[in-house]
């Protein structure tokens, strides 16, 4: 239990984490007038989106253990940004589950082990930050605009959300990969 | 010379499985696109020939795009889908190969399940670029996300259904073909 509770409270807060940032990045673009979105915008992703690397993170660290945490997290976002109700639930599931089937796409198919990042190498995690953008720009893509409700730009969703995602995931992963080095930190699941 | 025949082998073994997925798809209309035997075949192509049969897989494509499309095809449309078609599997094959993630280049101790692999992530990237050139058509773009899920999953199981069967059965139909001595 206290081993679940734990994973849980450290995934809830690296993926918080990188909201953190993330959000802190976009404020202090707008403030500086490098950007101006008008406010949050789904339509246009963002070109550093380092939350989809703290899912894989916590999925390879912390296994199902931490599971609660990122799923809490990503509905707490949801919320923040007042999503539509038709994509809420899917946005959610998506941004839990696509880093997870990412990763085991990798596990099953014997490409990378994954069983820690400190042991793979950069060019194993640029990969695995590709595959986790493809699936996650495709999959936000079909849910939203397979629905009526939204009749954006996809050229322009796809254009941001795609190299955001790999840009996002590879930054946060490396990080996450030099702090664990620097403190010895290691795998939850070993 | 060896070149010029792997070539025209490449071209025929797309251009029939083109045929072919045209024809499931005009018996079954839901089905349109949903087994899509020509990524199979020329994923198949590439491995066994290696890339410099992307000439012949060009043009099977280029004809592909020409007569057997939905759309009204225009010159610029048809070598641009056509170029991506053909070099999006040896750009995932070189990415492949730069991370060390399995050696498409070569089919000796190769490991199937990273051909499975090299399916799905060349599926993926296929669809999405094709889609995200097609997508500065404004008429497109309407129901475009049906189509692209439609040519994604054509694409997976299309892929995945041709290279298993080749690979199952290809070596027992060559060997019957020896002993009628028709080769």
């Amino acid at each position: 239990m206290s081993r679940y509770l734990l994973a849980s409270l450290n995934s809830f807060f690296v993926v918080f984490f990188a909201y953190f940032i993330f959000l802190s990045i976009i404020s202090w673009q707008e403030s500086n007038e490098l950007i101006n979105t008008g406010g949050f915008n789904i339509d246009i992703g963002s070109y550093l989106y380092l939350p989809l690397g703290a899912y894989a993170f916590c999925w390879v660290i912390f296994g199902k253990w931490g599971f609660p945490g990122q799923f809490l997290i990503s509905m707490l976002m949801s919320f923040y940004w007042e999503l539509d109700p038709n994509i809420f639930i899917q946005f959610t599931l998506i941004n839990v589950f696509g880093p997870i089937i990412a990763v085991s796409i990798f596990r099953f198919l014997e490409v990378y082990s994954f069983k820690c990042f400190t042991n793979e190498t950069s060019s194993a995690i640029l990969f695995l930050s590709f595959v986790l953008a493809l699936l996650n720009s495709l999959a936000k893509y079909f849910v939203y605009f397979m629905n009526e409700n939204h009749t954006g730009n996809a050229f322009d969703f796809l254009s941001t959300y795609l190299p955001g995602d790999i840009v996002g995931s590879f930054v946060f992963i490396i990080f996450a990969k030099f702090m664990m080095k620097i403190f010895q930190l290691r795998n939850l699941q070993n | 010379m060896n070149t010029l025949r792997n070539n025209i082998n490449a071209f025929l073994l797309v251009f029939v499985s083109i045929i072919v997925s045209f024809f499931i798809g005009t018996l079954v209309e839901n089905l349109k696109s949903l087994i899509y035997l020509a990524f199979g075949a020329k994923i198949l192509a590439l491995l066994l020939w290696g890339v410099y049969v992307i000439p012949g897989i060009f043009l099977a494509k280029v004809i592909q795009y020409f007569f057997f499309t939905n759309f009204d095809p225009n010159i610029e449309m048809v070598f641009s889908l056509a170029t991506i078609a053909s070099l999006t599997p040896v750009l995932m094959m070189s990415m492949m190969r730069i991370s060390n993630a399995g050696n498409m280049f070569k089919l000796d101790n190769i490991n199937f399940r990273h051909i499975i692999f090299f399916i799905i992530i060349s599926s993926m990237l296929s669809a999405l670029l094709k889609h995200m050139y097609m997508l500065s058509d404004i008429e497109f773009s309407h129901n475009a996300a049906v189509v692209m899920l439609e040519a994604l999953f054509g694409q997976l199981f299309g892929g995945l259904l041709f290279v298993y069967v080749a690979s199952k059965y290809a070596q027992p139909i060559h060997q019957i073909i020896r002993k009628l001595k028709f080769v």
